[in-house]
């Protein structure tokens, strides 16, 4: 009778501790703002001249990384080579310097349109409205749009002063926007400027990251970002826990550390 | 009849809670309860095997939040007691721990050494003791079991920050020192037991010049402090089986980052635990346990959850002249 019941009872936990679980794999967020349809934002027209401004990220556009593309057309014809250049100005209702935001330097004509970015760092409302003026191959000029720009609590940018050379550098999000338990594709842009109407596109610095859970303790198998191509930098966060976790970047750039002791930070709730 | 169905009624408790519980390896996994001697003992060997499934975690605000990677823990821990006099015992632990996840993009397993745990305890006073009253000796059966603890973890394991991989940590890579009071009343003499435990855990700071095998900026990290606490009751069916429940908790502040409190890390948590107790030989008792935490807001903060099952096997050496 004892050796029943110590049996039974040892062999119950040998069945707990080999059994396996139900596991369904779970794929990478690889959430992509970038691949889908373009939408028509607006359309601007000075005479024969006409330019629509697509979004693939959201109609109206909204605050951080916004995917953009234009189509030209001279006498309803489609121009399909050149470029395009945008320039958006933020519009106050009480006299304020002129304020503008990073955009594509130009947009070249790739897969049927003239293709690039714009990272609105404001939002429209509270006295402020955005502005824009295209030109086609610095020639053919549109008469001034009025568009909006939505809040968009997903996007975020970082905003750095940088006391050596008195630069203000922007980090942008690009992805992800929702965020995955596990490995993340980790894309940022970065930009400089000194008077928020110019900004320069940076794209040979050097930023390390290290992501932090608010219970005190970070993850493996990080990939710090390294540029790629047309601004953008990649690397890959590992959220190993559900919950709130801290990216902080650490930003180097024309030979010095351009982030304080305590780094910039993007928050991200996987 | 009522031995069968007790144990079938554990086997059931058992499988029933397997299905949602998954564990924590990032939590390290270096330290277990000590083996306690009871007075009549002077030294016991215990191995016990644990198997700790973790199912998530809840955030700074106390909601829960479930995990989608399966993460598992194995530990088999070998402990020693050994009782210097009536008063005195000490007791040391060493676990070895098993991690496993199945996150597709991540190292799935990895092992070792978790962290040495040594205990002390003073008993101040034990049940049912003689006791003289002028010329009379009788048993005095108001007094409760009182014992002071004094323990040190020492952090022998791999902790994160030379571990490559989430499921290579085995410890939590600093010392810490435990100050407990544990006190215990027979509410009926042989049958009936409730016990209290209230410890202070004190964490020292640690230096990382690494972080996950890469060379970081050095920065220096210190658990808070921590109150551990449990309530337990434990009643004993004739002399081969016993059963007890457990309620138990903690209390942490907040941790420190290069000598700056981080904002929002206190942490807390409440679980409970049922265990069986059988001694199929005097010397030799066998005590398997679960112990669950509920996935529901608020029963934690800044803490993870999972579901243990935990089976110890213990010999211990009476000496019954030990006064």
């Amino acid at each position: 009778m004892f050796n029943f019941r110590f049996a039974g009872l040892i062999a119950a936990f040998i069945i707990i501790f080999y059994s396996c679980s139900n596991d369904s794999p779970v794929t990478p967020n690889n959430e992509d703002p970038q691949n889908s349809s373009y939408l028509k934002v607006l359309t601007a027209e000075s005479g024969t001249l006409k330019f629509e401004l697509w979004s693939v990220t959201s109609n109206p556009m909204r605050f951080g990384y916004n995917k953009i593309a234009f189509k030209v057309f001279e006498n309803n014809s489609p121009k399909s080579n050149g470029f395009v250049k945008f320039f958006p100005w933020l519009n106050y209702s009480v006299p304020t310097p002129m304020k503008s935001t990073p955009v594509s330097a130009q947009f070249n004509f790739t897969d049927s349109m003239f293709t690039g970015y714009a990272i609105f760092n404001t939002i429209t409302g509270s006295g402020a409205s955005w502005k824009g003026t295209f030109n086609y191959n610095n020639q053919l000029y549109s008469d001034t749009a009025d568009f909006t720009v939505n809040a968009y609590s997903a996007a975020q940018i970082l905003t750095i002063i940088d006391m050596q050379s008195s630069y203000t550098y922007y980090l942008s999000l690009v992805k992800p926007y929702n965020p995955a338990q596990g490995f993340n594709t980790f894309q940022v842009m970065l930009h400089r400027t000194t008077d928020e109407v110019t900004f320069e596109q940076v794209n040979n610095a050097q930023i390390y990251i290290m992501p932090w859970m608010t219970m005190g303790h970070g993850s493996s198998n990080n990939v710090h970002p390294a540029y790629t191509t047309d601004g953008i930098y990649q690397g890959t966060l590992n959220f190993n826990m559900p919950g709130s976790w801290t990216v902080y970047d650490t930003v180097y750039h024309d030979s010095h550390k351009i982030t304080g002791n305590i780094p910039p930070k993007f928050i991200f709730n996987p | 009849m009522k031995n069968k169905i007790l144990l079938l009624t554990i086997v059931i408790l058992l499988l029933t809670g397997f299905k949602e519980s998954r564990a924590c390896n990032i939590c390290g996994g270096g330290t277990s309860d000590i083996a306690v001697l009871a007075l009549d003992g002077r030294m016991l060997f215990n191995i016990g095997f644990l198997y700790d499934h973790y199912i998530g975690v809840w955030d700074q605000n106390g909601n829960w939040l479930e995990t989608q990677f399966t993460a598992n823990q194995y530990k088999t821990s070998m402990a020693f007691a050994y009782r210097l006099n009536k008063h005195f015992q000490i007791g040391l632990t060493l676990p070895y721990v098993f991690n496993t996840t199945k996150n597709p993009y991540a190292k799935q397993s990895g092992s070792g050494i978790g962290d040495m745990s040594i205990s002390t305890r003073y008993e101040f006073f034990h049940e049912f003791q003689l006791r003289k009253i002028g010329s009379k000796k009788s048993i005095d059966s108001k007094t409760p079991y009182l014992a002071l603890i004094l323990g040190l973890t020492v952090p022998t394991g791999k902790s994160e920050e030379s571990a490559e991989n989430e499921v290579d940590i085995t410890g939590k890579g600093f010392y810490s020192t435990n100050l407990g009071l544990s006190v215990t009343k027979s509410i009926i003499r042989s049958r009936l037991q409730l016990s209290a435990d209230l410890s202070w855990q004190h964490g020292f700071s640690n230096q990382y010049d690494k972080y996950f095998g890469q060379t970081i900026s050095p920065f220096t990290k210190q658990p808070g402090d921590k109150i551990n606490y449990s309530m337990t009751a434990n009643y004993i069916f004739g002399s081969e089986h016993a059963l007890a429940l457990t309620a138990s908790g903690f209390s942490q502040g907040s941790y420190m980052l290069d000598g700056k409190s981080a904002t929002n890390s206190e942490e807390r948590n409440i679980s409970f635990l049922v265990a069986y107790t059988y001694y199929p030989h005097i010397q030799f008792r066998v005590t398997p346990s679960i112990k669950w935490s509920i996935p529901t807001d608020n029963f934690g903060r800044n803490a993870t959850g999972s579901t243990t099952f935990n089976i110890n096997f213990t010999y211990y050496i009476p000496d019954y002249s030990i006064k």
